[in-house]
């Protein structure tokens, strides 16, 4: 398809795929992007996934594509789609194998001098601290019983075992801990890959990262999000739900991939299958994906307990008497049950997002109360050699997308090429020429992770300022990394 | 290797990795995919075959045999530890309903000897293809 041709430009950073453009679109796709970048959404062939997401069945509003939108399997990685909870479809491929992955950010009480010495120390100790790497286990051994309290209470169950802080809850999206989780449809495969997996990073673009402000755009907002200052240190947590969730996702479209026809319907791509909401097998998987919801967000708790430990042991001061409080923890992939202005009138949809992420406006509920009147805290991580970025929700993203932004820098060369282009070596050399430390179990992950693999997060996140679904707060850039 | 005895390509995909497995016949490309799986996990010239396990998949279509015997795999793998060095599989003809069983020789996993090279998250049904009659299918993999 000439995509040139049938792409109708809405504003300098929206663009529209018509619902005639092809057979079986129920609603038109919506792309984030500057002119720039959509030479190379082209050449990615995602537009067409884009088309698909608009073909499901009980889709409300758009088939939506956030600015770091890139070819995934089913729906694209970027890709929003809310679907009614009466008729529509409720689609695994839609939040994806790694069920809420997500991202989490601490701010600190230190400057960025208060470590510049230690940085390799800290990266070392998380290191030891926090088991990562590929076919990386765990430190504790779960019982069976308590896989299920980690299912059915996410974070309420880390903090009760000593990991975090009562508070961490208020800062984390749905208070960590997603309700409905049902354990019953969970596999013994899914528990048998889950359980030595629960507080790992993994490897992959998972990470974390000692960070300091590079800039801050809005000093109120970044005020009332615990961020004070340039040069302020921060550290990022990038993880998921690990082998359990992807274990849950391939089990549920599984059952999906039958139970599609039995329901009559037609998809034009075999991973998007789905089934009604209120089917049994679409409540199966929901409750399934709760489940995996909060193992992951359980996974970044300890996660992050353990690198409060780690600053102590090498500061000093207790992580309180350092600040080390959660700004926020998100998920950017996942489907949450949500209310939403339709046409004038309020309506329960299932919003979708694979690669993206919540980003609600003051006001909304769902805010604890000390972002009630700010908004939620949006953090998009970047790739290791450049910056991230911590943004607010806004009224526009409630509107426009669901209340939905980016999630990140966005892949833009395929693995394969990135280790045929980039020497881990040399990016290791390049990044310490640049004062930032990076430590990886892996030298092929750190060449697949080269940081001219990714996109430009930079105009990632200007084209969701400039569109207005989420602002910018602040810039963060690393000065420690540890990859798995 | 000759071009024709490669068991399968690497195809380029955006974020995650997809093989093109080769075969003469229907039992040669389950075979050569799961070859192609076991070199994305592990370099498989480091596994030495001291242990064999037999996998069984049956399903009504050759896309969903696939996924189910790929997934039996990994589940093997990350559960189990179990790398492989050697892929048997037997598929009787006269299909559908096909029904598939592999042994697969090779040994449990050992940090330091063995290299990991990439966490596989899922086998997807994405871009699924198998064509006996061409010679060739194809796996994207969720990496």
């Amino acid at each position: 398809m000439d995509w040139k041709q049938v792409l109708e430009r809405e504003s300098d950073v929206v663009w529209v795929i018509p619902k005639s453009t092809r057979e079986g679109m129920l609603t038109r796709g919506r792309i984030y992007a500057s002119e720039e970048m959509m030479g190379p959404i082209i050449r990615d062939n995602v537009l067409d996934q884009v088309a698909n997401v608009a073909t499901l069945p009980g889709i409300v509003g758009d088939s939506l594509a956030m600015p770091d939108i890139h070819f995934g399997y089913g729906f694209p990685i970027g890709g929003v789609a809310a679907t009614d909870m009466e008729d529509g479809v409720v689609s695994p491929g839609g939040v994806g194998y790694d069920i809420n992955c997500g991202v989490r950010l601490l701010r600190t009480d230190l400057d960025a001098s208060d470590v510049e010495g230690n940085v390799r120390d800290l990266v070392d100790t998380m290191f030891a601290n926090v088991p990562s790497g590929l076919g990386s286990k765990g430190k504790l051994r779960l019982s069976d019983r308590e896989l299920d309290e980690v299912m059915t209470e996410g974070v309420e169950w880390a903090v009760r075992e000593g990991y975090g802080w009562e508070k961490d809850l208020d800062h984390t999206e749905d208070g960590g801990s997603m309700p409905g989780a049902l354990t019953e449809h969970i596999s013994d495969r899914a528990r048998k890959r889950g359980k030595p997996q629960l507080g790992t990073l993994g490897a992959g673009n998972h990470f974390l990262e000692i960070q300091k402000v590079d800039r801050i755009f809005e000093p109120e907002t970044a005020k009332a999000f615990g961020i004070e200052r340039e040069g302020q240190i921060t550290v990022m947590i990038h993880t998921g739900s690990r082998g359990f969730g992807h274990q849950v996702c391939s089990d549920h479209l599984r059952v999906m991939e039958t139970a599609v026809k039995q329901y009559g319907i037609k998809l034009p791509d075999r991973q998007l299958a789905c089934v009604p909401v209120d089917s049994p097998e679409g409540e199966g998987y929901i409750g399934a994906m709760a489940a995996a919801a909060n193992f992951a967000w359980t996974n970044r708790q300890m996660i992050m307990h353990w690198v409060r430990e780690s600053f102590s042991d090498v500061l000093g001061p207790s992580p309180e008497d350092l600040g080390m409080d959660l700004v926020y923890d998100l998920a950017h992939n996942i489907a949450k049950k949500e209310e939403h202005q339709v046409e004038g009138q309020r309506r329960r949809l299932l919003v979708h997002r694979k690669g993206a992420t919540r980003a609600f406006p003051a006001g909304r509920p769902e805010l604890s109360a000390d972002y009630a009147e700010v908004g939620q805290p949006v953090i998009i991580p970047g790739d290791m050699g450049s910056a991230s970025y911590l943004l607010v929700g806004t009224q526009q993203a409630m509107d426009d997308t669901w209340g939905s932004t980016c999630h990140g820098a966005g892949r833009r060369m395929s693995r394969t090429k990135s280790v045929k282009t980039f020497r881990a070596e040399r990016i290791v050399k390049d990044l310490g020429n640049r004062g930032i430390y990076v430590r990886g179990e892996s030298m092929k992950v750190l060449a697949e992770e080269a940081p001219d693999a990714y996109k430009d997060i930079d105009q990632v996140v200007d084209v969701t300022h400039r569109g207005g679904i989420s602002k910018k707060v602040a810039r963060l850039v690393p000065m420690g990394v540890m990859k798995g | 290797m000759t071009e024709e005895g490669r068991r399968y390509d690497l195809v380029e995909v955006t974020a995650d990795v997809a093989i093109r497995a080769r075969g003469s016949s229907l039992a040669k490309l389950y075979a050569n995919a799961a070859w192609g799986m076991y070199d994305l996990i592990c370099d498989t010239a480091t596994v030495v075959a001291v242990r064999s396990w037999e996998v069984e998949a049956a399903s009504d279509d050759l896309g969903g045999m696939m996924v189910d015997f790929l997934t039996d795999l990994l589940v093997l793998w990350e559960t189990e530890g179990v790398l492989a060095s050697e892929v048997e599989v037997d598929i009787p003809e006269g299909g559908p309903p096909w029904h598939l069983v592999a042994r697969i020789r090779g040994e449990i996993f050992e940090a330091g000897r063995h290299e990991l090279l990439h966490d596989i998250k899922a086998v997807t049904y994405h871009t699924l293809e198998v064509r006996p009659d061409e010679g060739w299918a194809q796996v994207l993999f969720d990496i």
